[in-house]
């Protein structure tokens, strides 16, 4: 043990016995002979407190104060140690009691302040029974009158302990002083006006005519009554203590209203007195300040929740079971752009689901599952905004009480969505314009080819026959000849019919177009289990390409990789795209990882109407390679090194280069 | 008739087979092949003719085989025809030098009247091909002197000027000049100039730097007659 530990035993076991013998001597003044005992005993308040607060280890500090205070009351060294025994066994019962029942040592709450009461009566009850077998066990006066001096006892240790208990468990250095100054000049205030009016009534201060005795006692409880309101237990406690101690002290030496008979039954009036004041102060007290506590958590949490409320981007809305909106978060409010009062009672579908789908959508809200979501389009002033609103019914009794709405702002999805389903549809126009065009341009090859041979064969007739053949025949002849001309001019119009509208030339980024169809065909890819891989070379110069069409190709070059990936279920599932410079061309390859094709396919892959797709029409290939080369590029197939396909195609730049040196 | 071939290139039999009757019906030699290979495998270049070829062939297209010929520096006379009327694919064609695009299907009026012009652009490069050796032989006769006088006669100085410049007397620059005339075979001045100037051996004619190795073919080359 060092000296500093040494130091704080000696303090800790040293304290508590001085403070006994202190409490000790005070009582010992309110000894009246012939009685041993005294009437009022704050000692016992001493000890209980000690032991509630600093555990039962001060006990025996406690009993040695106890043991110095009867040697100083003259009782012999046995009979002192009886009577020191006697008060530590009602302080530990009472200590125990408390502990037991979870006592706060604050007292500031209503329950701690009533156990405290009772176990101060229990205490009180041990001790005082035992000390009063040890006195007439000291004494002389034999056994009779034994049961009034228990009594005695009883009302001088439950006395003693009501005053200075409470002062002793509750009282902690870092409330006992509150905080703005204001109240400390508060507390001070009341604390010299009790003890004034303590003085006034109790020193009997004011002339005898002006003094009207007992009535006057009750001065003090308004002051009471407001330190319990505005005060923690722990000053009341105090306060009751400087009343009482005062009230004591002038009604033992015969002043004060209780003064009109004998000492001892004044002060058995007294203590009817202060323990009627000091027990519904102090429950008062307590009762308030858990009522404080209580509404300071409500309070807390309250602004917890409205913290999480009104910082959130989330529109939050309340309406009752009527439909009348009861709370609107501020993020609302902003963005329909009106104050929470002007909307407050209002009917929700003023300000939102009044269209038909989320009325539908409503109605769930009235019976399981009590709840919906919907989506809608909501004009505000602050534009057009698209809300996704989750709401659910809150259920009392099961039946509806209020709704609660969460909205979120999706408008930049919706128009994202928007935006890839018009370029979605755009995209499928221009398809079947391509793949009309391609038809036509397909059936005038196809039927081109066979005319061009009738033509021709019948031409050469006309020529063999000669000039001098039979008429009749060289006009059949002719007329063959014509018809299959005309057949081809029809063709030729179908054809100009359909190729009419070119769409526009612009500069674009080939890897900008590849990075969008990317996006576009990756739930496919995802559906098929096929890793779409862009290999994009840097700082490549703009093309000059009609951007919807390019997408188109690169479309179905794409999908055609994934759904022969997916048609062979290859167990290496990879698309990869790359874009580089080639000279004055950017060149991009799209290699898929699927099963190839066979060497004699490969010839004729870019012909139309040639598939190796059940279904396939066998233009998206033979649409690719006409775009491609009104693009002015080139479009090629080749198989890949380790299996599976290469499609590659060159795009002229926007504006030549500068050639190279070397 | 042997003023040269029609090589008819189709992948098509049918219109192979029409066009080889049309053609020869028109009194042609006509050769046909169903792919710009098997056409390649089989021509030989000093062979005169025209091709007849169609744009889109598998494999090796039209075009291809059109820039492929380019490269050999082979200057036989194309004439395109495709089943597609395309536009930009025609002037891509004809921009690469082909005598003409006929869409499919064609008159043989206009079939015949194209080959007649392949067939004469054919005639003529080959003439001018001709003459042009022809001349490059002469010159190669000519005594460094005589190449020297004739240099400076193409540069259009009269026999004073010559003689000066070479430090001759006049008398000596007439008599180069008549053995030059006799040895190319011109009747006077202007002739001479006409003849090395179309025969594009101007360089050679000048003789102060050697003559590449490969000059003598690019007098082959692809020049309209025009």
């Amino acid at each position: 043990m060092t000296a500093r530990q040494l130091g704080q035993v000696a303090i800790s076991q040293t304290i508590p016995a001085a403070a006994y013998l202190v409490a000790g001597i005070i009582g010992l003044h309110f000894v009246l002979p012939p009685s041993q005992a005294a009437l009022v005993w704050p000692a016992a308040g001493v000890a209980l407190g000690i032991a509630f607060r600093f555990g039962l280890r001060r006990l025996l500090p406690l009993a040695a104060g106890a043991f110095g205070t009867a040697l100083y009351a003259g009782f012999a060294p046995f009979h002192a140690v009886l009577l020191a025994a006697s008060a530590s066994a009602g302080a530990a019962f009472g200590a125990a009691a408390l502990r037991w029942a979870a006592v706060r040592p604050a007292l500031d709450r209503l329950r701690d302040v009533l156990f405290a009461v009772v176990a101060i009566m229990g205490a009180a009850a041990v001790s005082s029974l035992l000390i009063a077998a040890v006195l007439r066990l000291a004494g002389s006066g034999g056994w009779s009158g034994f049961a009034e001096l228990w009594w005695l006892c009883w009302v001088a240790d439950a006395m003693g302990a009501l005053l200075v208990f409470p002062v002793i468990a509750s009282c902690c250095r870092r409330y006992l002083w509150p905080q703005p100054w204001q109240r400390r000049l508060e507390l001070v205030c009341v604390a010299i006006a009790v003890a004034a009016v303590s003085w006034v009534v109790y020193a009997q201060a004011l002339p005898p005519n002006l003094a009207m005795a007992r009535p006057l006692s009750y001065l003090v409880f308004p002051l009471m009554i407001w330190a319990a309101v505005r005060f923690r237990p722990a000053k009341v406690a105090i306060l009751l203590l400087l009343h009482g101690a005062i009230a004591l002290y002038f009604t033992r030496n015969g002043a004060g209203p209780f003064a009109a008979g004998p000492v001892r039954e004044n002060l058995l009036s007294l203590h009817a007195h202060l323990a009627m004041l000091g027990v519904p102060v102090l429950a008062l007290a307590a009762a308030l300040r858990e009522r404080r506590v209580a509404e300071r958590a409500l309070r807390d949490s309250e602004a917890k929740y409205r913290l999480l409320v009104e910082h959130q981007t989330e529109l939050v809305v309340k309406t009752d079971a009527g439909g009348r909106i009861v709370f609107a978060s501020p993020s609302t409010c902003e963005l329909l752009g009106v104050p929470e009062p002007s909307i407050l009672g209002r009917p929700l579908r003023d300000v939102a689901a009044s269209d038909p789908t989320a009325e539908d959508a409503c109605q769930g809200l009235w019976q399981p599952p009590y709840a919906c979501y919907f989506e809608q389009q909501l004009d505000t002033r602050s534009g057009r905004h698209w809300l996704a609103w989750v709401a659910k019914a809150v259920l009392e009794n099961g039946a509806v009480s209020a709704v609660v709405a969460v909205g979120r702002d999706i408008t930049d999805r919706r128009l994202a969505e928007e935006k890839a389903r018009r370029h979605l549809q755009e995209l499928a126009h221009v398809g079947r314009i391509s793949a009309m065009g391609e038809m036509a341009a397909g059936l005038a090859h196809e039927l081109n080819q066979p005319l061009c041979a009738i033509t021709s064969y019948s031409q050469a007739c006309l020529r063999l026959l000669g000039k001098d053949a039979d008429p009749e025949l060289r006009r059949a002849i002719e007329r063959v000849v014509a018809n299959a001309t005309r057949a081809a001019a029809i063709i030729g119009q179908m054809r100009a019919f359909v190729r009419k509208d070119s769409p526009e030339h612009t500069a674009a980024d080939v890897n900008q177009m590849v990075r969008e169809v990317a996006a576009l065909v990756h739930p496919e890819a995802y559906q098929h289990e096929v890793v779409l891989e862009l290999d994009l070379a840097s700082g490549l110069p703009p093309v000059l390409v009609a951007p919807i069409q390019i997408h188109q190709v690169l479309v179905n070059l794409i999908r055609n990789g994934i759904e022969a990936i997916a048609a062979a279920a290859s167990p290496q599932r990879a698309i990869r795209v790359r874009t580089a410079l080639s000279g004055q061309q950017v060149e991009v390859r799209i290699e898929d990882s699927g099963p190839g094709l066979a060497p004699g396919l490969l010839a004729e892959v870019f012909e139309p109407f040639v598939s190796t797709k059940a279904g396939g029409l066998g233009l998206g290939l033979s649409i690719s390679r006409s775009i491609i080369e009104a693009h002015g590029g080139r479009l090629f197939a080749a198989p890949r090194a380790g299996g599976g396909m290469e499609f590659r195609f060159s795009l002229p730049l926007a504006e030549q280069l500068p050639a190279q040196a070397g | 008739m042997t003023h040269g071939t029609v090589f008819v290139v189709d992948d098509e039999p049918d219109v192979r087979d029409a066009l080889n009757l049309l053609i020869r019906s028109m009194g042609h030699q006509v050769q046909t092949f169903p792919s710009a290979a098997a056409f390649l495998a089989a021509y030989r270049p000093e062979q005169p003719g025209c091709l007849v070829l169609d744009v889109r062939l598998p494999g090796m297209s039209g075009l291809d085989l059109q820039q492929r010929l380019r490269e050999q520096e082979c200057a036989i006379p194309i004439v395109f025809i495709s089943g597609h009327g395309d536009i930009p694919m025609a002037v891509r064609a004809v921009q690469a030098g082909a005598v003409d695009f006929l869409v499919k299907p064609f008159s043989d009026a206009d079939l015949l009247d194209r080959i007649e012009r392949a067939l004469a652009r054919d005639r003529q490069q080959r003439r001018q091909a001709a003459e042009s050796a022809d001349v490059k032989a002469r010159l190669e006769r000519l005594t460094p002197r005589e190449k020297e006088v004739l240099r400076l006669l193409l540069r259009g100085a009269v026999n004073k000027m010559v003689a000066r410049e070479l430090d001759l007397s006049i008398r000596t620059v007439e008599i180069h000049r008549a053995r030059i005339l006799h040895k190319m075979g011109a009747a006077n001045v202007p002739q001479l100039i006409r003849m090395v100037m179309r025969s594009g051996s101007e360089r050679e004619a000048d003789g102060a730097q050697p003559v590449p190795a490969d000059a003598g073919h690019s007098t082959v080359s692809t020049r309209p007659a025009s």
